[in-house]
């Protein structure tokens, strides 16, 4: 490489690999120290090494493993359930159907909304929207405060969080979908592809690069969710829908055990690392070219 | 020769920047006392007057008081990232005293010797060791707000008249007898407090729950809360569809006939509800006997330790001038609406409402209840007890007692310190 090449390269890469060092390469590599301390979080009080007392601790905390196993039910209600119907929807738009881009403009509306609000508009809802439903119509089996039942508020987050992202993805589906050549499509038709055979031997593999960012998108912001969840649920009711992100928020912020609640984040951290490389290696091995 | 002048016009503006931040860095004076303090004021509602207040100190004083407010319920949050750096840490502060104090001391100044503290109520400072380390800025109190339209005040002065006043209210069906709603201290929080608060020693005995030595479902008290609790949830609404506006609507509305309440509920009454025909009055909770109010200091104001002598000066001067001269004191009772623990202060009570004159009675009496939670496991209402009064409202086979015996192992769980 020639030297004044080097001046370009660290002109445009420079500020951002600062920028990325100091907000999240320095954070990190902190925050892993903080997990092996005993610490309240306050700079001036003492911090004490304690080596791996923290992540031994989190393995047994039953609460930390109940709200594990309520993260991974919820993200895979979510995935599936947006992705499901992002796709689908992706596929409608894109047919020749009268409306396509109302529908399309409304279905990726809610993403615009943030989560903590969309959480307290749909608290609303559970509440006291449901409650009057299910009085004037009866149907009080479905129509109740689903917030209030340990499962059905789990629910209640899973349909919260899938209503806010379907259109996001739906945006990324119907990108790829556009992507596939007009003639292949014909040349599928010739040969007597139609329906359903159109869609899985040659729309679905050639839209594997969709699938891969959407899944990926969807599973790691899954996985994270906090805003929805302490806006609609609070954790509750009687912690059933606390979720990986909300128990340490409360582990360190309200309990004020901040090495405890690092020593959670970096579990948490490896956990969603693996699943998420898992689904991209497996989804990219997937992918076709054309 | 273009790139010459633009490299020395560069190395100018930088010249020029770094003098300007070195002079940014040491804005405070050195000696005597500075010229300008920060204030990060907890109280959401007290923040206009006191910027207003801030204003007249800067005319009589000539020391500016930079106010910052809070945006909600996240104060501590946000005051622990700010005190973490120096530079950002505010010159005075306030927490809840207790555990959230005794987190935060490392950053207070020793007020002993600060010429306020003689004024300072019996018992009303926040102390540690000895030594006073926060001033309270007011005290507050609780107990059972009753709409005497609805129940008289002496049908609810015992245990069992309470509780029969409930059936009572169920078997009419006009109003219900009592509202719990859904926020930690108001679901759980202020009642358990009332049965720690009866202890002859509160603060060893949260110490012996925490440690697991008593159990709180062998305790009298709490066996006769789990047993209010009962009847609370077989005779009145669910309160975890209520919330604060809610039960303080339906006090005033004359749906509800009483609340576990606080003269805090005065904000909304007064803006909301100023037409309400409601006559509402404040009695001891009748838990087990109880025949006291509850009342403690919900705040103290506490001088950064960490900033320069000056401007600990300046601090502990603007405190000073609060409690002690007549514009800070008209702020104080009139702003504010403060029930001031301060002997200097005097106070009209017949300007206060009713709910407030009967704080302030229990307080200067001294026939009062403490308030115990500010020694509970720090965050332990919000993440561990409001859960479990979940559990009880929402699964109808769980008894009192099983509530109590839940509750108490929460306190164990919470107290470990990780």
């Amino acid at each position: 490489m020639k030297r004044k090449d080097w001046y370009w390269n660290l002109l445009f890469v420079g500020p951002t690999v600062c920028i990325f060092s100091l907000v999240v390469l320095v954070p990190f590599v902190m925050g892993i120290s903080y997990s092996f301390v005993s610490w309240d979080g306050i700079a001036a009080n003492a911090k004490r090494f304690i080596g791996f007392t923290n992540y031994v601790s989190a393995m047994s905390d039953t609460r930390f493993i109940r709200s594990a196993v309520k993260t991974f039910i919820f993200t895979a209600g979510a995935v599936v359930l947006t992705n499901a119907l992002g796709l689908i929807v992706a596929l409608l738009v894109t047919s020749k159907m009268k409306l396509a881009g109302v529908v399309r403009t409304f279905y990726f509306m809610p993403y615009l909304i943030g989560g903590l609000i969309l959480g307290y508009i749909w608290k609303f809802i559970f509440s006291d929207g449901f409650a009057i439903i299910g009085n004037v119509t009866g149907w009080k089996f479905i129509f109740f405060n689903w917030l209030l039942n340990p499962t059905f508020a789990l629910f209640a987050l899973i349909f919260v969080s899938t209503w806010q992202t379907a259109g996001y993805v739906m945006i990324i589906y119907i990108s790829g979908i556009q992507t596939i050549p007009q003639d292949l499509i014909e040349a599928a038709e010739v040969d007597g592809a139609h329906g359903w055979k159109l869609f899985w031997h040659i729309k679905f593999p050639l839209i594997m690069p969709a699938f891969t960012i959407s899944l990926f998108m969807t599973l790691s912001n899954s996985f994270k969710i906090f805003d929805t969840n302490l806006s609609l649920t609070a954790g509750g009711p009687s912690n059933a829908t606390e979720l990986f992100a909300m128990n340490i928020y409360n582990e360190i912020f309200l309990n004020g055990n901040y090495g405890y609640g690092q020593a959670k984040a970096v579990l948490f951290f490896i956990i969603v690392a693996i699943f998420t490389l898992a689904q991209v290696s497996i989804t990219k091995k997937r992918e076709v070219g054309l | 020769m273009g790139t010459h002048i633009t490299r020395k016009a560069v190395s100018a503006a930088v010249a020029t920047l770094s003098i300007l931040g070195l002079a940014g860095c040491g804005g405070s004076a050195t000696s005597g006392t500075a010229s300008t303090i920060t204030l990060f004021d907890s109280k959401v509602e007290i923040v206009d007057s006191l910027k207003a207040l801030a204003k007249e100190y800067k005319k009589e004083k000539g020391v500016t008081v930079e106010v910052w407010g809070t945006t909600g319920d996240d104060y501590i949050t946000q005051l622990k990232t700010k005190l973490t750096n120096q530079t950002t840490g505010p010159n005075i502060f306030m927490t809840g005293g207790g555990q959230e104090g005794d987190t935060l001391k490392s950053y207070m100044a020793d007020l002993t010797n600060a010429p306020f503290t003689k004024y300072i109520a019996k018992n009303k400072a926040y102390e540690v060791g000895g030594k006073v380390f926060g001033m309270p800025a007011a005290v507050e109190g609780y107990g059972l707000i009753v709409n005497t339209g609805l129940v008289s005040a002496s049908k609810v002065s015992t245990q069992s008249d309470f509780i029969s006043m409930l059936k009572q209210a169920k078997a009419d069906g006009k109003y219900t007898g009592f509202e719990l709603s859904q926020e930690s201290y108001f679901l759980i929080g202020h009642m358990l407090n009332t049965a720690f608060s009866m202890q002859s020693n509160p603060k060893q005995f949260v110490a012996d729950v925490v440690s697991g030595k008593v159990k709180l479902q062998n305790v009298k008290e709490f066996k006769e809360l789990g047993t209010i609790y009962e009847a609370i949830r077989a005779n009145t609404n669910n309160p975890l569809q209520i919330n604060y506006d809610k039960e303080i609507g339906d006090l005033m509305t004359g749906k509800t006939a009483s609340v576990n309440q606080g003269m805090w509920i005065n904000t909304m009454i007064s803006s909301d509800y100023k037409d309400s025909a409601a006559k509402l009055q404040m009695v001891p909770f009748p838990l087990d006997g109880n025949d006291k109010l509850a009342v403690g200091v919900p705040l103290y104001w506490h001088v950064n330790g960490t900033k320069s002598t000056a401007e600990q000066k300046a601090s502990i001067d603007f405190l000073n001038w609060l409690v002690t001269s007549k514009t800070g004191q008209d702020y104080i009772v009139n702003k504010f609406q403060f029930i001031p623990a301060m002997t200097n202060i005097k106070v009209d009570e017949s300007k206060m409402d009713v709910l407030a004159q009967a704080v302030y009675k229990a307080s200067n009496s001294g026939d009062n209840i403490p308030w115990v939670y500010q020694y509970w496991p720090s965050g332990i209402a919000d993440t561990y007890l409001v859960g479990t009064a979940q559990s009880f409202f929402t699964d109808k086979a769980m008894t009192g007692q099983q509530l109590m015996t839940k509750l108490s192992e929460d306190f164990v769980t919470a107290g470990v310190k990780r």
